[in-house]
C-alpha cells in the first residue's frame, strides 16, 4: 500500500512538472491530442497512424487510442489512417491547444465499396518499431481452425521466426528461446498457461479479443521479465453505443458475448463465456459414466470514461479444464487474472497510466481412494502496481517512464491425503516469495526526416525472499547424493537473493525513400523466473521458481538487422529481417530430472548458453479482396549446458532449420469468402535410441547424444468457407456459417516417436520381450468441421 | 506424477494414431552391461555381465566371459566371483550382506577396470499379507478366475529416509507386466503405516501369491525412476527428454550393482 501511496504523490507532482509548456521560452506551441476509435461501436483504435502534412512527420496512437501532437502554430492537414479502415483526412488551424477526437469507419462496415486509398498504411515501413507482428483478429477467424475454433496463437505460430512444438500444442518458440520465455498479457496481466486440452487450443477466445501484438525483439523499455518475447493481448471495450449480442457453435464449443452501453458514451461492457462440451457428449455414452474433458473461459469488462482526461477499466479472466476420470480421478488447471487501469491526462502531453494487476495459475489433481487418496494443489500468485507516464513535449520526441513492482508467491506443492484409512501423510513444498521492481525510461526521436530512433534502458531488481529455509549442498549438482551440509532459515520478507540488471534497449529506422526503409535494433532481456519444466511442450502441471541462491536469472542480447519495403501503393508489404541473439543461464535440468514435488530441485538445476540466429522474410497483404501473408525462416538454434550431452552444444528442442507458411483469405463475393493455410516445417530434433541393454525383463534405450535426430518434415494444407447468407446494412441479425477442412490431403505429420517392447496391435507381446520397435505418433487426420456464428 | 503423465500420453493417443517405424540409427560398439547384486540373504550371490546391442537387434544380449569378478566390503573381506555359465558369475562361497556395509564390486574385463559401489540398509519390517475377493473384478475379469486381491501390510519407518522396490510374484513367476512396469516408491509422503494396500495383479483361488520388498539406497531408487522413465518416455514431448539411465559404475559399463536386504511374504490364496 505504501507503493501505491508514494506513486500517486509521485503522479501528482510529475503532472506540474510535465504541465510546463518545454518551448515557452523559445517559440509558442500549442498541442494537438485526442482519442482515436471505431464508429460503431466506440471501441478505441490503437496505433493508427496520424499523418501531418506539410511537416511530413507524424504520430501513432498508443495503446490506449490516445495521440498527441506539439507542433508550431498554423495551418495543417492532418491524415488518420488506420489498416482496414477508412483514412481520415482533416484540415486544422492549430492556434490554441486543441483536442480532436476522431471517429473511424471500419472497411468491413461499408463493404467492398471503399476503394483503396493511396495513402494506406504505410506504418510498417515508417516506424521505428521492428520484429513487432499484429495478429489480424478479423483474418484470424476466416482462416480455417482446428476443430472450427479460431485460435491466436495458432496463427502465431505461422509468423516468421516462431516455431512450435508440434500440432495441437499452444506453446511456441521465438528466436530460439523456449516456450516460458514469452510474456503473455492479457490487458496487462500475465498468463501463465494458454493452453486448454494441453495445448489444442488457447486461453484466448477469439470473439472478445481487440488486437494482438507479438514482439520478437526491440522489446520496448517498458517490457521485461522474459527473454524472447512479449505477446501483448487486449480485449474488446465494449460497445459504447449500442447492445449487442453474438455467439457461435462451433464442432467444440460454444460461445456468447453481450456488450453494450452503461451510459452511452460514457461506460460500457463487454461479457463473454465459452465452454466445450466434449463432456456433454461424453455424459451420454454410458461406458464412459464419471468421465469428462472440459474447459471454459469467462471474459469480462467494464469501462468508464468520465471524461477525456479521466478513464477506467476494469478487466477480468478466469478459465479453467476440468479432466475427470471414472469419478475416481480429477485434474483441474486454470488462470485467474484482474486489471484495473486508470488512464490520466494531466494535461495535452502528459499521459499517465496506474494500472494494478492480479494473476494466479493453479492447479489441482485429486484422487480419491480409501488408501491412495489425495488432493494435490499447487499455484502461483503475483501481485503488481504499475505507473506509466507519457510525456509529449514536441512531435520529435516521446518520452516514456515510470515504475513496475510485483509481489509473486510460489507454492510449487501441497499433498493432503483424502482417504480415510491413508497410506500418505500431508507434505507441502516450501512456498517461495520475490519481490520483483523496475524502473525504466524510454525516448522515441525523430532525428532528422529520414532517421528515427528509439533508446532507453530499464533498471530491474529482483529480491528472493523468506520466509524460506535455504540449504547448503556439499556439492549442488548432485542430484543422486547430495549432501546437506547447512541450512538457513530467512525470516518473512529476509532478503535471500538479489540481482540488479540494466537492460538496454536501442531501435533506429533510416528511411530510403517513401516506401523502403532499414532497421536495426539492439535489446538486453533480463529473466528472473523459470519455468521447471524439462519437457518439449510445457504442461499445465509444470510449477515456476524465483531465481535463487542456486538460478541465475537468465540473460539475453539480441541484434536485429532489418529492411522494410511496401510495394504496389502500399498494398504489400515486405520486410526481410536477421538476428543473432545470444542468452547466458539457459535454465535446464539433469539428465531425468525430478522435477515433480522436490523440495531439493536446486539440485537438478544445470545452467549454461544458448545461440540462436536466423533469417525471416514476410510478405503481407492487408488490403482487398485478397489479403494474408507468405513468410520463411531460416534459423538455427544450440544449447550447450554444463554435463547435459557431456558439455557437447546440442540443437534445442524447436530449433526447426527452415519454415514456410502461407495464409490466404479471398473474398468471392459479398456472401462467400475462402481462406486457407499451407505450412511446412523441417521436423523436430528428437533424441532416438543408438542401442538397448537387457537389465532383469527389463530392455532399456541406449543413448549417445542429445537431439541427434530429426523427425520427418511437417507440412499440411487445411481451407474453410464463410457464407454471410444475408448480409444486409439495415439489418442488424447477421449470421455468418464457417465450413472447412482441417489437413486437407492426410498427411500424417509426426508429432513424436517413442520406442516400446514390440507387440501386436493387442498388446501382446512379440518374441521373447527383448525386441523392441519404434512409433511414430500422428494426431489429426482429414478433419471437417462446421461453425455458426451470430450477432445481432 | 509419472502416472499421470502417462495417463496424459494415453489420452492424448485417443485423438492419436500411430504406426512402427524403422529408424535409420547409428550403430555403436557394445559396452558392458552389469547386472549384480548382494542381499541378506545367506546365498551365493550373483553377477550377470552382458553387452549392450543395437536398437533393432532380435535375441538375447551377448554375454561377456573370462571377467574377473570380486566384491569386496568395506571391513575388507573380499569374495572371488567365479562364472558359473556363460556371463554369469556366483560367488565362490554363499555370503549375506549386512545392513550399514558398503559393498564395491570389482571387474576386470576385455582389458578394463569397472567399479562399483552400494550399501546395505535395513530390512523393511512387514507385518502380514491378506487376500479378499475383489466383486468388481468378479464380474469382468481380465484373466478369468483371477479375482482376488492381496492386500499387504506393513509399517514405514518415519525417521529414516527410505527407498522401496517390489517385486510381486504368481506361483513363483515375477509379473511385472512382461518388463513394462517398475515397482518402486520413496518414503517422502508415506506415513508410517499401510494398511492393506493392493498388490497390482489379481489372483485365482488356489495362487501363491509372492511379494518382495527391497529397501534399496538413493542411488538405487534413483536407478529405477530412471529406468522407468527410460522405458515409458514418450520421446520428449510431455515427458522430460530420453536419456540414460543412472548407473553406479565407473569405467563406462552401464547397469547397476544393487546392495539390499530383501523382505518376502508369501500367502496361499486358499479358496
Amino acid at each position: 500500500m505504501k507503493i501505491i501511496a508514494t506513486l500517486v504523490v509521485l503522479t501528482l507532482s510529475l503532472g506540474t512538472i510535465f504541465a510546463q509548456n518545454p518551448g515557452s521560452a523559445a517559440k509558442k506551441q500549442y498541442t494537438l491530442s485526442g482519442y482515436i476509435k471505431d464508429a460503431a461501436s466506440a471501441e478505441e483504435l490503437l496505433y493508427v497512424n496520424v499523418w501531418v502534412e506539410p511537416l511530413k512527420s507524424g504520430a501513432t496512437s498508443n495503446t490506449y487510442g490516445f495521440y498527441s501532437l506539439t507542433l508550431a502554430p498554423g495551418a495543417y492537414r492532418l491524415t488518420f489512417s488506420y489498416l482496414g479502415y477508412q483514412n481520415i483526412s482533416k484540415e486544422i488551424n492549430l492556434d490554441r491547444d486543441l483536442e480532436l477526437n476522431i471517429e473511424m469507419q471500419s472497411d468491413a462496415q461499408t463493404l467492398q465499396e471503399v476503394q483503396i486509398s493511396d495513402k494506406k498504411a504505410d506504418e510498417a515501413v515508417r516506424e521505428v518499431a521492428m520484429s513487432r507482428l499484429d495478429v489480424p483478429i478479423a483474418q484470424v477467424k476466416k482462416l480455417p481452425a482446428l476443430l472450427g475454433e479460431p485460435d491466436i496463437i495458432k496463427t502465431i505460430q505461422t509468423l516468421p521466426g516462431v516455431t512450435s512444438a508440434g500440432e495441437g500444442t499452444s506453446s511456441f518458440y521465438v528466436r530460439g528461446g523456449a516456450a516460458d520465455q514469452n510474456l503473455i498479457l492479457i490487458d496487462e496481466a500475465p498468463v501463465y498457461d494458454v493452453s486448454h486440452l494441453f495445448g489444442l487450443f488457447s486461453v484466448f477466445n477469439a470473439d472478445i479479443l481487440k488486437s494482438a501484438e507479438l514482439y520478437k525483439g526491440g522489446i520496448p523499455t517498458k517490457y521485461g521479465g522474459r527473454l524472447s518475447s512479449l505477446l501483448e493481448v487486449s480485449t474488446k471495450d465494449g460497445n459504447a453505443r449500442q447492445l449487442e449480442a453474438a455467439g457461435s457453435v462451433s464442432t467444440l464449443a460454444a460461445k456468447a458475448s453481450l456488450e453494450g452501453p452503461i451510459v452511452k458514451d460514457k461506460a460500457s461492457f463487454i461479457l463473454a463465456a465459452r465452454r466445450s462440451y466434449v463432456d456433454l457428449i461424453m455424459k451420454q455414452i454410458p461406458d464412459l459414466k464419471g468421465t469428462g474433458v472440459q474447459f471454459y473461459d469467462l471474459n469480462g469488462k467494464l469501462n468508464w470514461k468520465i471524461n477525456n482526461n479521466n478513464r477506467f477499466f476494469l478487466s477480468a479472466y478466469a478459465g479453467r479444464d476440468i479432466w475427470k476420470f471414472n469419478d475416481d480421478f480429477q485434474m483441474d488447471w486454470g488462470n485467474k487474472t484482474t486489471t484495473f487501469r486508470w488512464n490520466h491526462l494531466f494535461n495535452e502531453r502528459l499521459f499517465a497510466n496506474t494500472t494494478l494487476v492480479y494473476s494466479d495459475f493453479d492447479y489441482t489433481l485429486e484422487q480419491n481412494d480409501a488408501l491412495e487418496g489425495f488432493r494435490w494443489d499447487a499455484n502461483q500468485k503475483e501481485y503488481s502496481v504499475k505507473q506509466d507516464f507519457t510525456w509529449f513535449p514536441s512531435p520529435k520526441f516521446t518520452l516514456q517512464f515510470g515504475y513496475q513492482g510485483t509481489y509473486r508467491q510460489f507454492q510449487p506443492g501441497d499433498i493432503r491425503p483424502n482417504g480415510e484409512n491413508t497410506i500418505f501423510k500431508p507434505t507441502k513444498l516450501q512456498a517461495r516469495y520475490a519481490l520483483d521492481q523496475a524502473l525504466y525510461v524510454g525516448a522515441e526521436q525523430k532525428v532528422s526526416e529520414r532517421l528515427s530512433m528509439q533508446y532507453g534502458v530499464r533498471f530491474s531488481l529482483f529480491q528472493h525472499l523468506g520466509p524460506e529455509t535455504i540449504y547448503t549442498y556439499a556439492n549442488a549438482s548432485d542430484n543422486v547424493n547430495y549432501t546437506i551440509t547447512d541450512s538457513t532459515r530467512y525470516k518473512k520478507g529476509q532478503v535471500i537473493a538479489s540481482f540488479a540488471n540494466p537492460e538496454p534497449r536501442f531501435a533506429a529506422r533510416y528511411q530510403l525513400n517513401n516506401s523502403s526503409s532499414l532497421k536495426f535494433s539492439y535489446n538486453r532481456m533480463v529473466q528472473y523466473i523459470h519455468l521447471l519444466s524439462n519437457s518439449t511442450v510445457p504442461i499445465p502441471f509444470n510449477t515456476w521458481s524465483p531465481s535463487s541462491p542456486y538460478l541465475k536469472p537468465q540473460k539475453a542480447d539480441q541484434v536485429a538487422f532489418g529492411y522494410f519495403k511496401n510495394l504496389d501503393k502500399n498494398t504489400w508489404e515486405f520486410s526481410a529481417e536477421a538476428y543473432y541473439k545470444a542468452s547466458d543461464n539457459i535454465t535446464e535440468f539433469a539428465d531425468n530430472a525430478n522435477i515433480f514435488f522436490n523440495e531439493h530441485i536446486a539440485t537438478e538445476f544445470r545452467q549454461g548458453k544458448s545461440t540462436s540466429y536466423g533469417l525471416e522474410l514476410l510478405l503481407r497483404r492487408n488490403v482487398g479482396d485478397l489479403r494474408g501473408f507468405a513468410s520463411y525462416t531460416l534459423s538455427k538454434t544450440d544449447v550447450t549446458i554444463p554435463t547435459v550431452n557431456n558439455g557437447q552444444a546440442f540443437p534445442a528442442n524447436y530449433d526447426r532449420r527452415h519454415s514456410f507458411n502461407l495464409s490466404l483469405t479471398y473474398d468471392l463475393s459479398p456472401r462467400w469468402s475462402v481462406g486457407g493455410n499451407f505450412t511446412y516445417a523441417t521436423g523436430r530434433p528428437i533424441t532416438l535410441p543408438t542401442g538397448k541393454y537387457s537389465f532383469g525383463n527389463y530392455e532399456a534405450n541406449l543413448y549417445s547424444g542429445r537431439n541427434g535426430y530429426r523427425l520427418p518434415d511437417f507440412h499440411r494444407l487445411d481451407i474453410a468457407a464463410t457464407f454471410d447468407p444475408a448480409k444486409n446494412k439495415g439489418r442488424r441479425w447477421q449470421n455468418t456459417w464457417v465450413f472447412g477442412i482441417y489437413n486437407v490431403y492426410n498427411r500424417q505429420n509426426p508429432f513424436t516417436i517413442y520406442t516400446r517392447t514390440k507387440q501386436d496391435d493387442e498388446g501382446n507381446v512379440i518374441g521373447d520381450g527383448t525386441e523392441k520397435e519404434a512409433r511414430l505418433v500422428y494426431l489429426f487426420s482429414v478433419l471437417p468441421y462446421v461453425t455458426w456464428s451470430f450477432k445481432f | 506424477m509419472k502416472n499421470i503423465l502417462f495417463a496424459l500420453f494415453a489420452l492424448l493417443s485417443l485423438l492419436a494414431c500411430e504406426k512402427t517405424i524403422q529408424l535409420d540409427l547409428q550403430q555403436l560398439d557394445g559396452v558392458l552391461i552389469v547386472e549384480g547384486s548382494v542381499n541378506n540373504q545367506y546365498q551365493p550371490q550373483v553377477v550377470k555381465l552382458s553387452k549392450s546391442r543395437s536398437f533393432g537387434s532380435t535375441g538375447k544380449a551377448p554375454v561377456v566371459s573370462g571377467a574377473m569378478v570380486r566384491v569386496k566390503d568395506d571391513a575388507n573381506r573380499e569374495f572371488r566371483f567365479v562364472e558359473k555359465e556363460p556371463g554369469l558369475y556366483v560367488s565362490e562361497q554363499a555370503f549375506a550382506g549386512v545392513a550399514g556395509r558398503t559393498y564395491t564390486l570389482l571387474i576386470e574385463s576385455e582389458g578394463k577396470s569397472y567399479t562399483a559401489s552400494d550399501k546395505m540398509n535395513n530390512i523393511v519390517d512387514y507385518d502380514s499379507l491378506t487376500y479378499r475377493l475383489d466383486e468388481e473384478e468378479m464380474k469382468d475379469p481380465k484373466d478369468s478366475a483371477r479375482f482376488y486381491e492381496v492386500l499387504l501390510f506393513v509399517k514405514e519407518p518415519q525417521e529414516t529416509e527410505d527407498f522401496y522396490l517390489f517385486n510381486f510374484y504368481r506361483n513363483g513367476k515375477l509379473e511385472n507386466d512382461e518388463g513394462r512396469t517398475i515397482y518402486f516408491s520413496e518414503d517422502k509422503l508415506l506415513n508410517g503405516r499401510i494398511d492393506g494396500l493392493p498388490f497390482p495383479i489379481y489372483y485365482a483361488a488356489q495362487d501363491e501369491a509372492k511379494i518382495e520388498i527391497l529397501n534399496i539406497s538413493r542411488n538405487a531408487y534413483k536407478f529405477y525412476s530412471d529406468l522407468a522413465a527410460n522405458l515409458g518416455n514418450d520421446g520428449g514431448m510431455f515427458s522430460g527428454q530420453p536419456a540414460n539411465v543412472y548407473t553406479n559404475l565407473s569405467g563406462g559399463a552401464r547397469g547397476y550393482f544393487l546392495v539390499a536386504p530383501v523382505a518376502t511374504a508369501t500367502l496361499q490364496v486358499d479358496k
